[in-house]
């Protein structure tokens, strides 16, 4: 048996990671419909999926045929889409950050328990072979408590999406794209720090008891912080650590690096000594593989999508439970909030 | 040099892990001779090399100075407030080649410094207390002075330590540090410095650890072999007694360096955050 899907959203995320993953579904799924509010985008994925494609979510939604929907969207849009999805009876398969606020997160998982519907929150770091390696040995106390887990990520500054010229550009008369605009985002704590607060969480084993971050704009198009670091503790006496510095040079290699200090051990995997690939030439060093070998590992998306399908398919619980994904999303909050007033801020946060 | 300097060296009874005693002795144009503080020494010295462990160095260094009033080289931190511009108060990391050609490359890029990334960590049994003010000394010399700091956040936690630490300047610079005795024991080195410089243009990643001999067995371990900072302290000493440039450090660098490890103690008494600018104004 197979599920139909609907794609709503055919962006860089989409083009880049979801589609491709569907693509190798085609034993599990099958793409009926896509969406995207530019004709040209829905049309070209369309193509490129065998389905039939609209401008409006709404009218995919209302195609009874539809099991599943995997949304794409920006994160502005995900409450009000995944809610109608499951208000349709559509199981959800959501990109992250989950949604914009706590209550859009409760108001997300309420519609779907009251659906009958499964959802996920598409947290791909979760379904990637060393980050689940690393989990896998944390959990067997390979290395005893956690102590402290740090996660440091690095991009170029012009580079992929979450820069400022990079993606979809809802506003023709700004030259920056969603991403960049306080309108629809709150800056990379949020759309690129939600992977490392929900890591971060996963690695050290625990609830986070109280963050502070510190951002900054570094690129004078941004209207919301590009680069943070930011200071995490646990409620299990660990701490947690991480910077994102999105203002590398050109030719610096994107990637994520992660360590987990134990009490009887420690974890590491540093990206700059896994580069697969580096090419020289006049004008210096690149590495071509590292984005996709080291942060969009189209592999991770396959599986997370898989597992996904694969719970829906088999009437099990999904492999990554919404509460986790909006715990990250909590964790985002509050070091936005700890970044505004300049004090750590202790969680749980307060939803109302 | 025509004829050797003679330098006298105070040591402790124990030999401290930096070495500036033994990086004297094998100096090529230096004749060192054993100093006691309590014992008779009459022999002209050009210059006293003080190699004692940090919690005995205030004291120590106060009465040798007050005996021999030359030149004096000693690692920091020292915490000691007399005014002697004499005394050459040397942090390592401003001397180690990697770390030293950091600063000669930020020094000299122009361009703007925007965030940075410092992580000194220890196998729990190795003596880091020298670590926070040194590292602190080490990037004030790349970033703004604390004077332009605006913000410290700071959290730790005790067994192992570990402390992180956010620092937000004036200058819209952001930096963090990571500092603790939380490498395994099993790790092949005794410690691991990694520092990440972006500036506006460049990027600068430091990590020396790469450049070690590594050696596999029962135990696996990490023979460092860039040149040892010892020598290039001793060296430039020796090239200021001999009527070079005055070597970096000083007693006052020392004190600056430990208000910062004081006001990093206050935010973690305060509950974290310590706002500088409200601190200084307060004052």
């Amino acid at each position: 048996m197979k599920l139909n899907v609907g794609l709503i959203g055919c962006g860089s995320i989409a083009t880049s990671a979801h589609v491709p993953a569907l693509q190798r579904l085609t034993a599990v799924v099958q793409v009926r419909r896509v969406c995207d509010i530019r004709a040209a985008a829905a049309e070209s994925v369309a193509q490129t999926l065998g389905a039939t494609w609209t401008t409006d979510h709404r009218t995919l939604l209302d195609d009874p045929h539809i099991d599943a929907v995997v949304i794409t969207t920006p994160e502005f849009l995900h409450a009000e889409q995944a809610i109608a999805a499951a208000e349709a009876g559509k199981h959800v398969l959501c990109e992250k950050p989950m949604a914009r606020t706590l209550a859009e997160a409760d108001a997300m998982i309420a519609a779907a328990r009251a659906a009958g519907v499964q959802l996920m929150i598409a947290h791909s770091r979760r379904f990637t072979g060393r980050y689940r390696q690393a989990h896998a040995l944390l959990e067997a106390g390979a290395i005893g408590q956690p102590v402290l887990v740090r996660e440091n990520e690095r991009r170029p500054r012009v580079a992929g999406p979450g820069g400022p010229v990079s993606g979809w550009r809802p506003d023709p008369d700004k030259d920056t794209t969603w991403y960049a605009q306080a309108r629809y985002a709150a800056g990379t704590a949020f759309h690129i720090g939600v992977h490392e607060m929900d890591l971060l969480r996963w690695f050290a084993g625990a609830e986070a008891r109280s963050v502070y971050m510190e951002s900054k704009m570094t690129d004078p198009r941004q209207e919301v912080p590009d680069t943070v670091t930011l200071q995490v503790r646990f409620e299990n006496g660990a701490l947690g650590a991480c910077d994102i510095f999105t203002h590398a040079p050109a030719d610096y290699p994107i990637h994520h690096e992660f360590e987990v200090f134990g009490t009887e051990g420690m974890l590491r995997s540093r990206d700059l000594d896994s580069l697969a690939l580096t090419r020289f030439d006049g004008e210096g060093a690149d590495f071509p593989t590292a984005a996709e070998s080291l942060l969009l590992v189209r592999d991770a998306y396959a599986l997370e999508q898989r597992l996904f399908f694969e719970s829906i398919l088999n009437g099990t619980p999904v492999p990554l439970d919404p509460r986790e994904s909006r715990a990250a999303l909590e964790l985002a909050l509050a070091a936005i909030q700890s970044s505004a007033t300049g004090q750590h801020v202790s969680l749980p946060l307060d939803v109302a | 040099m025509e004829t050797p300097l003679v330098i006298g060296v105070i040591e402790g009874e124990v030999p401290t892990p930096l070495g500036l005693a033994r990086a004297a002795a094998r100096h090529p144009d230096l004749s060192v001779r054993a100093l006691v503080l309590d014992q008779p020494f009459a022999e002209p010295l050009a210059g006293v090399i003080v190699d004692i462990p940090l919690g005995q160095r205030a004291e120590l260094l106060a009465r040798a100075a007050a005996r021999w009033p030359v030149p004096m080289l000693i690692e920091a931190p020292v915490a000691n407030d007399m005014v002697n511009d004499d005394i050459v108060v040397a942090n390592p990391l401003r001397y180690a080649l990697h770390t030293r050609r950091l600063l000669d490359e930020l020094a000299q890029a122009d361009d703007p410094l925007e965030t940075f990334f410092a992580a000194w960590r220890f196998r729990p049994q190795t003596t880091a207390d020298h670590a926070l003010p040194q590292l602190l000394d080490f990037l004030q010399a790349l970033s703004p002075g604390p004077d332009e700091l605006g913000r410290i956040s700071a959290m730790e936690r005790s067994e192992p330590s570990v402390l992180t630490v956010t620092l937000r300047y004036a200058s819209d610079v952001l930096g963090s540090i990571e500092v603790g005795s939380h490498l395994p024991e099993s790790f092949p080195s005794e410690s691991e410095l990694v520092v990440e410089c972006f500036c506006h243009a460049s990027a600068y990643s430091c990590v020396p650890g790469n450049q070690a001999v590594q050696f596999y067995g029962r135990s696996h371990g990490a023979v460092d072999w860039q040149p040892d900072p010892a020598d290039a302290m001793v060296a430039a000493f020796a090239a200021w007694l001999d009527g070079g440039a005055r070597p970096p450090g000083g007693i006052a660098d020392d004190l600056k360096t430990l208000r910062l490890v004081d006001r990093i103690r206050q935010a973690l008494q305060m509950g974290g955050v310590l706002d500088v600018q409200v601190m200084e104004a307060v004052r």
